[in-house]
């Protein structure tokens, strides 16, 4: 058994770099004043508006977007897509460091963040829709990172743990579906709750839906974006199957998140049907609505289509990006935007710019994370000493 | 057959029972609502708020909340619609300007003590209580500080303390939970110069709303705001002018805050229960399906090597016979060209040593 | 848990505590019952307490 060396190269100061040095400065003491002076000083969160864009996009758009790991590892391991299998340790990585940030985020959204285990420790609230929400978020956070570790114990040459988790590869991927079904779904029904508040085009009944249902697009579009960002930056360290499988892994996505992104569709047609919100449709929400339904789903589904059957990548690469943008949208719109949307303007919430700071710093600790990950640990590539799983 | 028949009806006459003793057995079939039926309330009339602020004030004092920063006697405040904050648990608002009213009107804010609490459904450690007397109480030792309390509470009324860096809390009127336990009158109700509020049990307060618009016809619109807004509140509110226009929402509807996510609920335990059965279904059908598949695989290599085989046999077997046939015929033409050569040799010359017969006989 | 329940908030309270309990629960007996149900099958998946053969199909990509 050998651990492997780290070397610490001397940063090189690529704009890059420097770029995410300044974040990280900034960060740091955004964080200090968020817990020393409190709430009110970093964010313009009101009685009106407790959620700003901690919530809305750390937790809402950060969760959507994490979902890549439970959509891969679903693909290949339960509907025997074997051909997506070099996709899945990348797609397991990101997702355990999307929610590993999403409840970095928490710690600063919250009032009392190191009481954040009381609803499972001390009260439970079972009758809140948040109870069910954090615990899912919680163990599937333990999920994904035992998922990950396979990656972290061949880099340190623990055979035997290695396998042993590796024998767990079912259990987990099941277990890791059902919670992911179950927190994605609940984002949304956090909302039902709030009849009152949130514009009629975007509260239904089938929110929960709605949200499942597009984190299965953010999975597969996430996938397929990380996966050409990789093959931008990281080429080098991939190995022959993976390079080989990555195009047909970004044409299989490509063509299933564009179906999906056609039920999708429907439902949101259908849920204004329900609602009967017809009348709304010619109001300036209406018209953001119609943006969002026809700008960031039917036409990403369109063009999904047309990139997986013309085989054509840099369409389905750019339709990737833009469907991660309707996501991204979504959770804007229901979590802030069409959120008080009965409120005048001098009430509603625009993010001060140290809650934009430390969701980009969040981002940040991200992507240094991935880098550092990614270049040390077999995630593009399989370790030669292991059979892959 | 007549056993079973009396026996049925018999449980049939036991759960008649059952139901007219009330209780229980009505709760199992439906859930229940309604609250304590003795939990208090208290009743405002808007057409006899003066907007004095005696009762902001006296709320203040009785619950040790910070000074405000204009004081109570100064009544310039009510030029701007306020709200609860982290340092008020109620406001009284002016409204002027409503068509059918000839003064101002005033409204009175605080939380409404709902018989089905938004904020009780929605925290998740359950920081809220919704007392036996009818109060909404909220215990800080255990808030987490996430706030879904306030995005669900269609009154706006829980407001948080975001100036405070360690130890924020959710600040809202609590019915004066702790006055009531001792058999004193809320602070404000206690307060009021002009009997605008009236503490009572909520049931007898509903009978009290509707005698005064009996008593007073023309005076008051027939709705009682609160009996049954989300689910009806401990506070109940009556007005001579639409709710809306004194900054009410009449959209709220009657469901109670539970009822929305019942739902959502409900399919928690079937995606926990189905998912792994149909997911693990999926697996084994694919599992099964490579299986086969592989088997295929293997008996159609195998074939292939058995026919591939049974051809070379037969092959190599023709080859033999032809190749004895060839050595046979070589022998025979060897012998005859032997005996011709003897023969002309006995004619021509003495006889030579006879050539052997060459290796002729390896397979074509 | 018990005692009268007076509004549907209790009711839920009651019911949906009991719910996740059961949830945890028969999450965990699904795994042993499917250990149970597969043990005996000639090629035993991961659930089944066995390693994963050579080339076996469930995972094995390549
Ligand atoms: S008015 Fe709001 S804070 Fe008061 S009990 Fe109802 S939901 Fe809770
Ligand atoms: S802020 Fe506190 S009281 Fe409100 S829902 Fe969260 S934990 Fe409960």
């Amino acid at each position: 058994m050998q651990f492997p060396k780290v070397t610490l190269e001397r940063p090189r100061w690529t704009p890059f770099n420097i770029v995410a040095a300044i974040v990280v400065v900034v960060g740091l003491g955004i964080t200090v004043l968020r817990f020393t002076k409190g709430l009110a000083a970093t964010t313009n969160l009101s009685d009106y508006n407790p959620w700003g864009i901690w919530i809305g996009f750390d937790l809402l758009v950060g969760v959507a977007l994490a979902a890549g790991g439970y959509v891969t590892s679903a693909a290949c391991y339960l509907f025997g897509l074997k051909r997506f299998h070099t996709a899945v340790r990348p797609a397991i990585l990101t997702g355990f460091l999307g929610y590993a940030l999403v409840v970095l985020a928490l710690h600063y959204d919250v009032g009392r963040p190191w009481r954040l285990p009381y609803p499972f420790i001390v009260q439970q609230g079972t009758t809140s829709l948040l109870f069910e929400v954090a615990a899912c978020v919680a163990l599937y956070l333990t999920v994904l990172f035992i998922e990950w570790t396979p990656a972290a114990l061949e880099w340190l040459g623990l055979k035997r743990a290695r396998n042993l988790v590796v024998r767990l590869t079912l259990v987990l991927t099941i277990f890791g579906v059902v919670l992911s079904t179950l927190h994605q779904s609940s984002l949304g029904a956090l909302f039902l709750i709030a009849p009152s508040k949130l514009h009629p085009l975007w509260y239904s009944p089938y929110l929960a839906l709605f949200f499942f249902v597009s984190s299965i697009v953010a999975g597969l579009s996430m996938v397929i974006f990380e996966g050409a960002l990789a093959h931008r930056y990281f080429h080098h360290k991939m190995d022959e199957a993976h390079r080989r499988e990555a195009d047909g892994v970004a044409l299989g996505f490509a063509k299933a998140a564009s179906w999906v992104l056609g039920g999708y569709f429907v439902l949101k047609v259908v849920g204004v049907a329900q609602a009967d919100a017809w009348h709304h449709l010619a109001s300036g929400y209406g018209a953001w609505f119609l943006v969002e339904v026809i700008g960031f789903v039917l036409l990403p589904c369109f063009f999904f289509a047309i990139g997986a059957r013309e085989k054509n990548l840099r369409i389905v690469r750019f339709t990737a990006a833009w469907a991660v943008l309707g996501i991204v949208i979504n959770r804007f719109n229901v979590g802030l935007i069409a959120f008080n949307y009965h409120l005048p303007s001098s009430e509603r919430y625009f993010p001060h710019w140290m809650e934009i700071g430390i969701s980009l710093f969040i981002v940040t600790i991200g992507v240094l994370a991935y880098k550092f990950i990614v270049s040390h640990m077999p995630i593009l590539y399989a370790h030669p000493d292991y059979e892959p799983h | 057959m007549s056993i079973s028949r009396r026996r049925f009806l018999g449980w049939m006459g036991a759960a008649g029972a059952g139901l007219a003793a009330g209780g229980r057995a009505h709760a199992a079939a439906l859930p229940p609502s309604g609250g304590h039926p003795d939990a208090l309330g208290v009743l405002f009339d808007v057409t006899r708020c003066i907007g004095c602020r005696k009762c902001e004030e006296a709320c203040n004092r009785v619950n040790e909340l910070p000074p405000p920063e204009r004081p109570f006697q100064d009544l310039g405040v009510l030029q701007k619609t306020r709200r609860t904050d982290a340092r008020t648990y109620t406001v009284v608002n002016r409204y002027e300007g409503i068509p059918g009213a000839k003064g101002p009107l005033y409204r009175k804010i605080q939380c409404n003590h709902c018989l089905e609490p938004a904020c009780a459904s929605a925290c998740f450690v359950r920081a809220f209580t919704k007392n036996p007397d009818g109060a909404v109480t909220y215990d800080e030792s255990v808030c987490v500080g996430c706030r879904y309390c306030m995005i669900a509470c269609p009154f706006e009324i829980p407001t948080y303390e975001y100036d405070k860096a360690l130890t924020p809390r959710v600040m809202k009127c609590t019915f004066c939970h702790p006055r009531l336990v001792q058999g004193l009158l809320p602070g404000c109700v206690e307060a009021c110069p002009s009997e605008a509020l009236t503490f009572g049990r909520r049931r007898d307060l509903l009978r009290i709303a509707r005698e005064r618009m009996a008593q007073f016809p023309g005076r008051y619109l027939d709705h009682i705001y609160g009996e049954f807004e989300m689910g009806g509140t401990a506070w109940l509110t009556i007005s001579g002018v639409p709710f809306a226009a004194i900054g009410m929402r009449e959209d709220l509807g009657t469901t109670p805050a539970p009822e929305l996510t019942k739902g959502a609920l409900g399919v928690v335990p079937v995606v926990a229960a189905m998912w792994p059965v149909l997911l693990t279904g999926i697996y084994a059908i694919n599992r099964r399906r490579d299986r086969i598949a592989r088997e295929e695989r293997e008996a159609a290599v195998a074939a292939a090597v058995a026919r591939a085989e049974a051809e070379a046999k037969k092959k190599l077997a023709e080859a033999l016979a032809k190749a004895e046939k060839d050595k046979k015929a070589a022998i025979e033409r060897e012998v005859k060209k032997a005996l011709e050569e003897a023969a002309r040799a006995r004619g021509e010359a003495p006889a030579g040593p006879t050539p052997g017969t060459p290796g002729a006989t390896k397979p074509a | 848990m018990g005692g009268p329940v007076h509004s549907l908030h209790e009711f839920m309270l009651r019911t949906e505590s009991i719910t996740y309990i059961l949830i945890a629960a028969a999450l965990c007996a699904f795994v042993f019952f499917w250990r149970f149900l597969s043990e005996r099958d000639d090629d035993r998946d991961h659930l089944g307490a066995d390693r994963p053969g050579p080339g076996e199909g469930g995972h094995g990509a390549h």
